[in-house]
């Protein structure tokens, strides 16, 4: 485990010091702003539009800034980590095996677990690099406003798993190919089909739509954003990320037979 | 140690690769390096074939061949990078299949082309190599300071410690590669063409450095600079086609008879059939003036220059082509056959 933590520094070493890496959180951070600035108006104009027609009301049944801001800001942060997640993870084994370092890797004594750890963590830390903005939005929004940091911190927690579970999938693609491009593109189109896919609004009495419904991912994280902690939700993407995680440690032994 | 048998039809002192395995085993706790009935096909085509061999602690052993001939697919399999279809390796006594990460802790690897992290400076390169290896509990700390510091001083890297790995020189790579290698106070080095792209001052300073380092330690190197391996492998193996198809001391590989030229003669009138076929004598394109058409030996030159002495010819052109090793070389990888 230690050496995955080592693996881990490097990556997001390698992301820092990049100028592409910055250009990505900085992309990042840019439009999670725009995206706080544009709800903000919205709340603002909701207000003054309530105001004006006599309607508006405090507290529980009045206008809440976690409703109208801070939900649909994590909602669609989450979205935008569709196009942003690929991003990340795209270098990390594709490159390493363009450049070689595979092979170098994974002549020292480290074991394949640790490997696929380590590029998870080092993923998981360039995520929280990029959410890290969120810090600057919650402490204006704590200045002017007053949310519900219990339902904040669910619909982040919520943010989280989604951002991780995007990780793996991007991970484990970026293990089938030598190509940073290609595994970029190849997560872009895994994670749209898993948030528009078949899956993603099956609804109703037919069964083969429940069960596809049953593997959709933006209905559980929407009850995150909503401040619902469903530990069936946490199980969920917790169990689809293991089981990504086994898959790109599974693809990294194909390699080996390949070679 | 038995005697190596002979490759059919080849005149060498070659080991069937199971053989080559076989013999050598006078003391087991010396084997550092043993594979065993290696196999590894891409689709149709068999890169390795029934690859057997060892290699013993204090001996520097070459790996040579041409391209394409299961060199480097032999090294991958050996550092656990790559699966055989069949087979086993063992380091040091540890399955590197089964036991990978710790058989692994008595190898240092030098692959071809060394990536490195453009970004770390040679010492924070040398630092996380460290790290990756556990060096010190993998913390960091002492252990792994005074690690990265040896090796820093053995490969004469302190002047570049602080350079950006991405600003180094072909030289300096490959030596950092070394250190990377080193760290761990590996009993087993692995090196991919260790002198490739060097400068001839450079490739002098790092065969010595790999005969230094051969005293305590097992080496495999795999090359195509036949002269590298005369000068510091105990011991070749000739990989053609995925197969050993000659192994023993590089001065014993091939004899003296095997001395090869590379001729232009001039003849006042042409050569009779019988001539052209004994020195395979062709038409080099202008005026009376032939060439040879395959390598000869040494008495059959002699025969040569008699031949031109005798006809009042001239010779435009002569050449010792290669040594004995070389000469095998050529016969063994491309069937050339010297007459």
């Amino acid at each position: 485990m230690r050496q995955a933590w080592v693996i881990a520094k490097r990556e997001v070493r390698g992301l820092v010091s990049s100028p592409g890496g910055w250009l990505v959180l900085g992309t990042f951070w840019f439009v999670a702003g725009l995206l706080l600035v544009s709800l903000l108006f919205r709340f603002r104009d909701g207000t003054i539009a309530l105001a004006q027609s006599g309607q508006l009301r405090t507290g529980e049944s009045g206008l809440h800034v976690n409703d109208w801001v801070i939900r649909p800001l994590l909602y669609n942060l989450g979205t935008v980590l569709v196009l942003f997640v690929p991003l990340l993870t795209m270098r990390s084994f594709a490159e390493e095996r363009r450049s070689g370092n595979l092979e170098l890797l994974l002549s020292q004594p480290v074991r394949g677990a640790d490997l696929v750890l380590g590029k998870f963590f080092g993923s998981m830390l360039g995520l929280a690099l990029c959410l890290s903005v969120l810090v600057v939005h919650f402490a204006v929004l704590a200045a002017v406003t007053r949310p519900d940091w219990g339902a904040t911190w669910v619909g982040l927690g919520g943010l989280l798993l989604l951002g991780l579970l995007f990780n793996a999938v991007g991970l484990w693609v970026s293990v089938l190919t030598r190509s940073q491009i290609e595994a970029g593109v190849l997560s872009l189109g895994a994670l749209l089909l898993l948030v528009i896919g078949p899956g993603a609004n099956a609804e109703g009495p037919n069964w083969t739509q429940s069960i596809l419904g049953s593997f959709a991912i933006l209905p559980r994280f929407e009850d995150f954003t909503r401040g619902l902690l469903d530990l069936g939700h946490v199980a969920f993407f917790g169990g689809v990320i293991l089981i990504l995680l086994a898959a790109a440690l599974r693809s990294v032994d194909l390699v080996r037979w390949q070679g | 140690m038995s005697e190596p048998e002979t490759t059919a039809g080849l005149g060498l002192p070659a080991r069937d690769s199971r053989a080559a395995a076989d013999d050598g085993r006078g003391n087991d706790s010396d084997v550092l390096i043993r594979a065993s009935g290696l196999q590894k096909s891409y689709g149709p085509i068999s890169a390795v074939r029934d690859l057997s061999f060892e290699v013993k602690k204090g001996e520097i052993v070459g790996l040579l061949g041409p391209n394409g001939a299961g060199k480097s697919t032999t090294l991958r399999m050996l550092i656990g990078f790559q699966y055989p279809d069949e087979g086993t390796v063992v380091l040091d006594g540890r399955d590197v299949y089964r036991d990978g990460a710790r058989a692994r802790r008595t190898l240092g690897y030098l692959p071809e082309t060394l990536p490195l992290y453009v970004e770390m400076t040679v010492r924070e390169y040398l630092d996380h190599f460290a790290a990756l290896k556990g060096i010190g509990g993998g913390r960091g700390g002492g252990k792994s300071r005074a690690a990265v510091d040896r090796v820093l001083g053995e490969l004469d890297l302190t002047a570049v410690e602080n350079r950006a790995c991405g600003n180094l020189s072909r030289g300096y790579r490959q030596r950092v590669g070394l250190a990377q290698a080193l760290l761990a106070e590996p009993s087993i080095l692995i090196l991919d063409e260790p002198t490739a792209g060097l400068d001839p001052n450079q490739i002098q300073d790092f065969r010595r450095l790999i005969r230094d380092l051969g005293r305590e330690r097992a080496i495999l190197l795999s090359t195509h600079i036949l002269p590298e391996a005369l000068e510091i492998c105990d011991r070749v193996l000739i990989l053609n086609r995925g197969r050993i198809v000659a192994s023993g001391r590089p001065d014993s590989l091939g004899d003296e008879d095997q001395i090869l030229h590379l001729a232009r003669i001039r003849l006042p009138e042409p050569p009779d059939p019988e001539a052209r076929q004994r020195f395979g004598l062709t038409d080099a394109g202008h005026g009376q003036t032939y060439r040879l058409a395959h390598d000869l030996d040494r008495e059959r030159a002699r025969e040569l220059l008699r031949y031109v002495a005798e006809r009042s010819g001239e010779v435009l052109e002569w050449h010792v082509g290669a040594s004995g090793l070389e000469a095998s070389f050529r016969r063994l990888t491309l069937g050339e056959e010297v007459v």
